[in-house]
Formats: structure tokens, sequence, C-alpha cells
């Protein structure tokens, strides 16, 4: 059997085990659903991408000559995704990006980039996945439900990772609560749950901060500042339902964590979906300063109009290469439509609805799988993936490379 | 307006990530299954009842964005006036962008008009890639 990190997930289980034969894997081990979905997927030629100009089947080396040319002629390019792409190959985009004077951004942009950016500049606790083991008292998933999005998450990083954890007769060393807007899977293992109306987060926010500053609170903000105070070491699994909630605005949020760190040490962990999405936030900032929506035409700069959104919006982009990552899965119909008037060029190991709309489609070797590479946790922790199969793709390094190399 | 169009009920859709469409989208694409796990909005029994909607039956959601027809289902523990959906590709057909409303797009809270019909269920092969109308 071969080790493998799974890349199905922001968690990144380490703990994936495959038995390969003839360059195919027939036995998996530890992987939940989602992860043996991605593995099955991989491994079924009917859901691989092949290379494509026009949507006719063409060789690699073709697709990438169109690739170039479409970059080398383009005035206005945007390069996104790489959330699921290894450092090496950010690296390489964001090189890319440089020489082409093009637009950079990710999925962060329109999702949880400003709370990591908190968490990387310090104004927001964080803490490694490994600290939480044993150590934390309070778990609380807001609006997260990681049974769905993060399928191991309690079993492996939080509440049934505990050592105690005992199926025969186990007492948990730790109060799991959510905040959230539904009943959930999640929910109904919580105690308490704080279930607010769809959009309340702010105004429940307020009322805590109301509380901790003398004034009156709600029946709920005083359970939920009891909850802080009892416990030593307490963890925010924040997730989509928070950050879409505030509208991508953590101020108020980030003041909250500052007055719970009186109590008790309180530490954030974003419920990221994309395996590298703190790895691309990170390496753009050591090599800008900006985390995202950054612009190379004519020096570094950094701004909302640089977001991928609001180029397309605004209908300004003539070319677009989208790397590991699918939009025509996710972004509203009247931005999908300005994409679909733009010249796509898509870098994918899987056939998605990116692929089917895609101008040029070059087919790629996964990372995680067929090559190795390295990435960033959901906690911050850097985590090497290791190349288990042979593939007849390239990788997506190698392709940035190749397009760098023509377009220096 | 059609016997079907002559109630109509305003709601709030949530979305949500669900693992079981996740696993269907990576393993088999965006297909049959996706489409059959995908196109179902959970409504309140009181409000299919309003509607005059029986179990498994079409629905219309339809805001200033877009419109698709879903198989509405009854779930006791939703809230009447809103509504559960999976995020798909149903759900970003009625996705709003609008940064001087917000500075992101409205995913998870979704203002839509629900009015019973007796169209079929929108195709998922109407909703994605492609070079969109």
């Amino acid at each position: 059997m071969a080790d493998l990190v799974c890349t199905g997930c922001g968690s990144l289980c380490d703990d994936i085990q495959v038995q390969v034969e003839e360059n195919r894997i027939v036995v998996i081990d530890n992987a939940c659903a989602k992860g043996a979905a991605l593995l099955y997927a991989l491994g079924n030629p009917k859901r691989r991408a092949t290379c494509l100009v026009n949507r006719e089947e063409v060789s690699s080396e073709k697709a990438i000559e169109e690739a170039k040319r479409l970059l080398s002629e383009s005035k206005r390019p945007l390069i996104f995704g790489l959330d699921n792409s290894t450092l090496e190959t950010q690296a390489k985009a964001i090189s890319l990006a440089q020489k082409l004077g093009a637009v950079i951004d990710d999925a962060s942009s329109f999702s949880y980039g400003e709370l990591i950016l908190s968490l990387l500049k310090g104004s927001l606790p964080g803490c490694s996945l490994s600290q939480v083991k044993d150590r934390a008292g309070l778990l609380m998933y807001w609006g997260s439900n990681p049974l769905h999005s993060h399928p191991r998450h309690l079993a492996e990083f939080s509440y049934y990772s505990y050592t105690e954890y005992d199926i025969a007769g186990w007492v948990p060393k730790a109060t799991l609560s959510c905040i959230e807007v539904r009943d959930t899977e999640l929910s109904y293992i919580c105690n308490p749950v704080f279930k607010l109306s769809p959009g309340k987060d702010r105004e429940f926010i307020q009322d805590v901060l109301s509380l901790i500053k003398g004034g009156n609170g709600t029946e709920e903000a005083k359970t939920f500042c009891e909850l802080f105070k009892a416990s030593r070491f307490s963890l925010i699994f924040c997730g989509r339902g928070l950050v879409y909630s505030l509208n991508g605005d953590f101020g108020l949020f980030n003041e909250l964590v500052g007055k719970l760190s009186q109590w008790t040490r309180s530490c954030v962990i974003p419920m990221v979906d994309d395996f590298n999405m703190l790895g691309f936030n990170k390496l753009l900032r050591q090599k800008t300063g900006y985390i995202n929506q950054v612009s190379f035409a004519g020096g570094v700069s950094h701004g909302p109009e640089f977001s991928f959104l609001e180029q397309l919006r605004k209908g300004l982009l003539d070319c677009v290469l989208i790397v590991g990552s699918a939009p025509f899965s996710t972004l509203p119909l009247s931005l999908r439509r300005n994409l679909s008037n733009t010249r796509v060029i898509c870098l994918s190991s899987l056939i998605t609805p990116t692929t089917k709309a895609a101008d040029v489609v070059i087919a790629t070797a996964a990372p995680g799988l067929e090559h190795g590479g390295k990435v960033v946790k959901m906690d911050g922790e850097e985590v090497n993936l290791v190349k288990v199969e042979e593939s007849a793709y390239p990788s997506e390094e190698d392709i940035l490379e190749r397009l760098l190399g023509e377009n220096r | 307006m059609s016997a079907f169009e002559s109630k109509y009920l305003e709601m709030v859709i949530i979305t949500y990530h669900d693992d079981f469409l996740k696993v269907a989208e990576i393993k088999e694409g965006v297909g049959s299954l996706y489409e059959r796990l995908a196109a179902v909005v959970w409504l309140s029994p009181d409000d299919l009842k309003l509607l005059g909607v029986g179990e498994g039956k079409p629905v219309e959601l339809s805001n200033a964005i877009g419109s698709i027809v879903l198989q509405a289902k009854s779930n006791p523990k939703v809230k009447p006036g809103t509504g559960h959906m999976p995020f798909s590709l149903y759900s970003v057909r009625l996705t709003s962008y609008d940064p001087a409303k917000g500075k992101l797009p409205n995913f998870k809270r979704i203002e839509v008009i629900a009015v019973p019909t007796g169209r079929d269920i929108t195709p998922v092969s109407e909703l994605e890639g492609g070079k969109l109308a």
C-alpha cells in the first residue's frame, strides 16, 4: 500500500492508503466518499479532460501552441484559479502573470480572502489543527457543516479525534457547538446550537459585543459568552455561511475574537474548500504584498477593480487562463455570459462545465496523485503531496513553464 | 395568467454544500445523477400547501436574474417563507452580483418568487458551459 495525501477538500487528510497495480488504483483505504470519488474519477478515462482547441481534440503540443498564441495576442489577460494547484505551480503562474503584465486572482477574492488576510497579518489568532486535538475545550463551527464540506474533519482534527475517544464508551472532552441557519447533520450532535435567521450573523455578533461591553444581551449572546468563559482554549471554524452572511467584511468578527481572547485563548481556522487556497494567498503576498486581486500591468497594482468578478463584469478581459478551477460551475449567470464571450484557456485534469466551454483545454496530471509538490493546509501548515502514479499528462507546472518560456 | 401561476410565494432560498451532489459531480460529471440531486428545493409543508404543490412536483423559482424549475420536496424543519437547496448550477442561475449592493455575489440567501408549474424540471444541459445566450 502507498500513502497518499487526499486533495478532495481543504482537510488534506494524510492517512489515505492506496494499492496500485499496473499504474492503477485498485484499493483505497480511509478516504471519505469525496476523496474516493476523486481518485475513482482520475482513474476513469471518460472523466479525464482531453486537449481541445475550439472543441476539437488535438495533441497536447497543439493545445499548448494555441494557448501561447492566445496569450501573446492578448492585451488584457487574466490568470484565475490556482487554489487546487501546488505552490510550485502557483509560483510559475505568478511569474507568467508578471511576464504578461496580466491580472492574477483566485476564488478567495470572493470568499475567504479577508479572513485569510487577517490570519496572515496576525490580526486574527490562528493555530494548527494538531494543537486542537486533546487541547481545545470548545469547538465552534460557524456557518459550516463539515460533514458535507470536509467529511473527515471532525474525525481527524476535532471532536472525534481526541485520544479518549472510544467507540465502546466515550465521554466528550470538548464542547461541540455550531452557529447555523438551518438544521444540519452537525447541529444534531452539537450542544448548544445557535440557530440564527439567515443573514443575521452580524446582528448576533453585535449582541455579543454589546453584552461584553456591559450592555444588555440576548439569552443566546449570554450562552455564547458563557461557553467561551468556560473553555481555556476555543476554536472557531469559519465556513462559507459566515463569510457570505458578513458579505466578506470581517471587521466586527475580528473585534469579537479579540474580546473573547480576554477570557480564553480563541483561535480561528477557515474551512476552505479548495486544498491550496491559503498557499496561493501566502505566496502572492510574499511576492507582491497582496493576497489576491493583483495586476502586473505597469508594476504591481492591487484593488477590488482587479478582482476576477469585476474584470468580468466590466468586460475588460480578452483572454482568461484558468488553472485547476471551474468558474463556469460557480459564477453568477451574468458573469458566466461575459466569460463565455472571452477567450478561455483551461488547464484541468477532469472534464467540467469550464472545460466544455473553453476555447483551449490542456489536460493535466492530477496533483497529489500523478505529481507531487507542496501545499498549505487550512491551518497554515505546509504539506508535501506525493506522486503515486505515472501520468500520460504533463503537470500544470510543466505547462506553465512552457507558456512562460515562450512569453518571456 | 394560467391556473398554475395564480398561486405564488415570495421566499428566501438558502443554499448549502451537499456532499452527495459533489461526489456525483466528481465521479460522473454534470449528468443525470447531478441533475436529480441538484434540481431540488426543500420547502415547509405549509408553503407547499399554500402553493398547491404536491411532494415531488415541479415548482418554478424566478427572480430578476433567471428562472429554474425544480422538484419541490417537503421538510417540516424548513421555516415557512424559506427554501433550502444545494449550491449548484441551478442555484447560480438565480444568483446576483452587484458590487453597489454587496462585495460578494449573493450565493447563500437568494430572494425568489415560487410558482407552481406544469413545466418539466430544467435540464442541467441548459445550465452548463457553452456559449450562453
